[in-house]
């Protein structure tokens, strides 16, 4: 399983490419814009899309060691599925424009969307921090579902069976370090990362409580 | 303690463990290591009174180029020589000629080093300068094989023949155009010059007589092999390799054993012969007729080095081979084998010279550029063992990581315990990235293979038959060449392929390996590798190229 280098697939042409790219930061603004954000949320937002795009641009010579999974994780966690997902495809939209943009940013876009609705799920009963205990598993398990998703770029008509274990055999090299890249990030900014998405979440809370007061008063 | 906090002590026990450096056998002792930045060693170093010669060679596409570099005893660099116009893989081993006179004049103790693109230099041994320079035919490479040094000439193995030269002033006395050749050495005895060629001929010169006896289809790669009663040969063949005695009298050949592919360069000892290729060491008894002795399992496609105790020493081609160390009682007969292994084992032609004033120095050089010196004298030579201080610092740094660790866990602080585990961890996996990939690549269950059959196709000119070919499926058509030899990765052979066919390639090297991003400015995304219809799961860099065999790059799909 490929995500940092390595990844194949359809050449896009350019205007495929530029169209492909417009959809989706399009549908990446309808979900961010669902639950119509405050300016300070959106700086937030922004400044943590900023950040974790530069995470991942700097550790790109490090074998698929990047922040990124933890940070959409919790994104969806605290800050619920949509803005998850939105977040998850500016990230990738942004950093491939770095790193390389192609087929496979489209499988890596929805592969961290799925990784940003397990954090929602995760959190779907509760607004509390996620405990490391929890996390942590939850982290392999959405190492894993990534990886697999983007190895899916690699399918195309002549792939078999056979050939598609034998690719996903070639890439248990990288998953491991994903796996391992993505627990370091959890112990060592896991905590760090929440404390800075919980103030966003409680003023999306104190939002909509205003809006409802709003309407109740009215 | 709490169970799980005996569970991560035992674990970090465990992590040490894996901490400790392999080492040599206990009579060697590394001194110091030398690591060329660009380049393979592929011929073995020499050793003169106190000083180590060493030449690197490699495919030289950068502001690079081969060298040869002198060090002392004490790992200090006395100088190197660097020949600018040399483009190709420089193999022919080194020479050093003590001084002496003779018919065409006086000359002193001097290096002489053959080079690829045809030139034959001699070097001061003390500072490297250029005593005389001859250069010799050039038909893609000039000089590849071992020269000898007879009265006062040196006898060299040119591209079409052989050549003589005066010692004392390099001017050429003797030229032979004989068959085409490619590291193959030459030999000399009382019954002449002996020398084979790449259509599997082997030429004799004796008093201005030129004669040539066919050896079968197949290349001769090194010096004849000189016996009481004639001469050894491993004629290099299409499916593996053919081990013949030519007799002197008689002057015709027989089959001794055929063996695996790729032989290395025969060498004799006493009375004894031993021939090394991919699959067995054999050792023949050659005090009359060749008779085989004994073998063993090896791969080994270089030179073979003997010590001081008599002991042959075979460096092993594959990764993590180190040396092969054989013992022979008096009938030839192998007594013991043991292994030579370091922590920088990896794929190795070049055979280990030894230092005859003291058999307790022993030079090493291997294919990764890295070059060591070793010594059985521990407290006269060595500061250290089998490792170097960057391997010190960082074995160090990694157990400080697991001490804190371990105190964190103690004190009872699991947080930190946890940082420090697992980033200790993803630091490890990292830095042995390249060996865990090769490891994973070679522990492939059969099931998972994927091999399509590469056909040879007829259009092809019969001389690419048993050499490295290379197909590049460019989108407006194919670029085919073939007859390339002895590169020993598919990336080496794609540069030198690259080169020769003015194709320029885009690289990109990532900590893991390189990989090729364009040929021509085509990229897509990125270029994949087939090796006889095998794709390519490792850098090109890390993966072997057979002797043989048909090696296609395709855009990625």
């Amino acid at each position: 399983m490929f995500s940092a280098i390595g990844t194949h697939g359809p050449i896009l042409s350019p205007l495929a490419d530029a169209l492909l790219d417009i959809f989706f930061v399009g549908f990446a603004i309808m979900l961010y814009s669902y639950s119509k954000p405050s300016k300070i949320q959106s700086f937030f937002f922004l400044s943590f899309v900023c950040i974790i795009v530069a995470g991942r641009v700097i550790l790109q010579p490090l074998p698929n060691v990047q922040p990124v999974t933890l940070a959409v994780f919790l994104m969806g966690a605290h800050q619920g599925a949509r803005r998850g997902m939105s977040f998850a495809i500016l990230v990738t939209l942004l950093s491939n424009l770095f790193i390389g943009d192609g087929w496979w940013t489209l499988f890596q876009a929805i592969g961290w969307s799925a990784v940003a609705a397990l954090g929602a799920l995760s959190t779907a009963r509760s607004s509390a921090k996620i405990e490391l205990n929890v996390l942590l598993p939850l982290l392999v398990a959405s190492s894993i579902l990534f990886d697999i998703i983007t190895t899916l770029s690699l399918i195309d008509s002549s792939t078999t069976m056979t050939s598609f274990m034998s690719i996903l055999y070639s890439g248990l090299l990288y998953d491991m370090f994903h796996i391992l890249g993505n627990l370091c990030f959890a112990v060592w900014l896991g905590e760090s990362m929440q404390d800075f998405l919980m103030p966003i979440e409680n003023i999306h809370e104190e939002s909509v409580l205003a809006e409802d007061l709003y309407v109740i008063s009215g | 303690m709490k169970p799980q906090q005996s569970g991560i002590i035992l674990l970090f026990v465990l992590l040490l463990s894996l901490q400790t450096t392999a080492v040599s056998p206990p009579s060697y002792f590394l001194v110091w290591e030398h690591q060329f930045e660009e380049g393979y060693i592929t011929t073995g170093p020499v050793i003169f009174e106190e000083t180590v010669f060493v030449r690197t060679s490699g495919y030289w596409i950068g502001d690079e180029r081969p060298k040869v570099t002198a060090f002392d005893f004490d790992g200090n660099l006395l100088w190197n020589y660097t020949n600018d116009a040399s483009t190709q893989h420089d193999m022919a081993p080194l020479l050093v000629v003590e001084y002496g006179e003779g018919d065409c004049g006086s000359w002193e103790t001097m290096l002489l080093v053959p080079w690829a693109n045809g030139d034959l230099t001699a070097h001061n041994m003390s500072t490297g300068e250029l005593i005389w320079n001859q250069s010799t035919m050039v038909d893609q490479w000039g000089l590849t094989g071992r020269a000898i040094v007879h009265d006062d000439m040196v006898i060299v193995p040119t591209r079409h023949g052989l050549a003589e030269f005066c010692l004392a002033d390099g001017v050429e006395q003797a030229n032979y155009q004989l068959g085409l050749g490619w590291r193959n050495g030459v030999s000399k005895d009382s019954n002449g010059t002996w020398i084979g060629d790449e259509s599997g001929t082997l030429w004799s010169l004796h008093n201005g007589t030129v004669e040539h006896f066919d050896a079968g289809e197949g290349f001769i790669r090194h010096s004849p092999v000189m016996t009481n009663e004639g001469v050894v040969i491993h004629l290099q063949t299409s499916n593996g390799s053919e081990i013949l005695f030519f007799n002197r009298t008689s002057k015709s050949f027989t089959l001794l054993n055929t063996s695996g592919p790729s032989p290395g360069f025969p060498f004799i000892t006493g009375s004894f012969v031993v021939t090394t290729d991919s699959t067995h060491v054999r050792i023949f008894d050659c005090s009359t007729d060749c008779i085989q002795t004994d073998s063993i399992e090896s791969h080994s496609n270089g030179e073979v080095g003997i010590d001081g105790n008599n002991r042959i020493w075979v460096p092993q081609n594959v990764m993590k081979g180190g040396t092969l160390i054989l013992s022979l009682n008096a009938t030839g007969a192998i007594v013991s084998s043991s292994s030579f292994n370091t922590t920088l084992d990896g794929y190795s032609t070049a055979s280990p010279a030894f230092s005859t004033s003291s058999d307790a120095i022993m030079v090493f050089g291997n294919d990764f550029g890295a070059l060591r010196l070793y010594s059985q004298e521990i407290n006269v030579l060595s500061q250290q063992r089998d490792y170097n201080l960057t391997e010190f610092l960082l074995g160090f740094t990694f157990f400080l990581f697991v001490a804190t660790c371990a105190i964190f866990v103690i004190k009872g602080s699991k947080i930190w315990a946890l940082r420090l585990l697992l980033t200790s961890l993803l630091i490890s996996f990292l830095l042995v990235s390249p060996q865990l990939m090769t490891l994973l690549q070679e522990s492939k269950p059969e099931v998972l293979l994927q091999k399509e059959e590469e056909l040879w196709s007829p259009d092809w000119p019969p001389e690419w038959n048993n050499t490295q070919v290379v197909i590049i499926d460019l989108p407006n058509g194919q670029i085919v060449d073939g007859g390339f030899t002895d590169h020993d990765t598919v990336y080496a052979l794609t540069v030198a392929m690259a080169e020769k066919n003015n194709i320029s390639i885009d690289v990109q090297e990532f900590y893991f390996g390189v990989f090729i991003e364009g040929f021509s400015g085509v990229t897509g995304n990125g270029w994949e590798f087939m090796v006889d219809g095998e794709l390519g799961e490792v850098s090109a860099d890390q993966s072997e190229m057979p002797v043989s065999g048909i090696l296609r790059w395709t855009l990625a799909s």
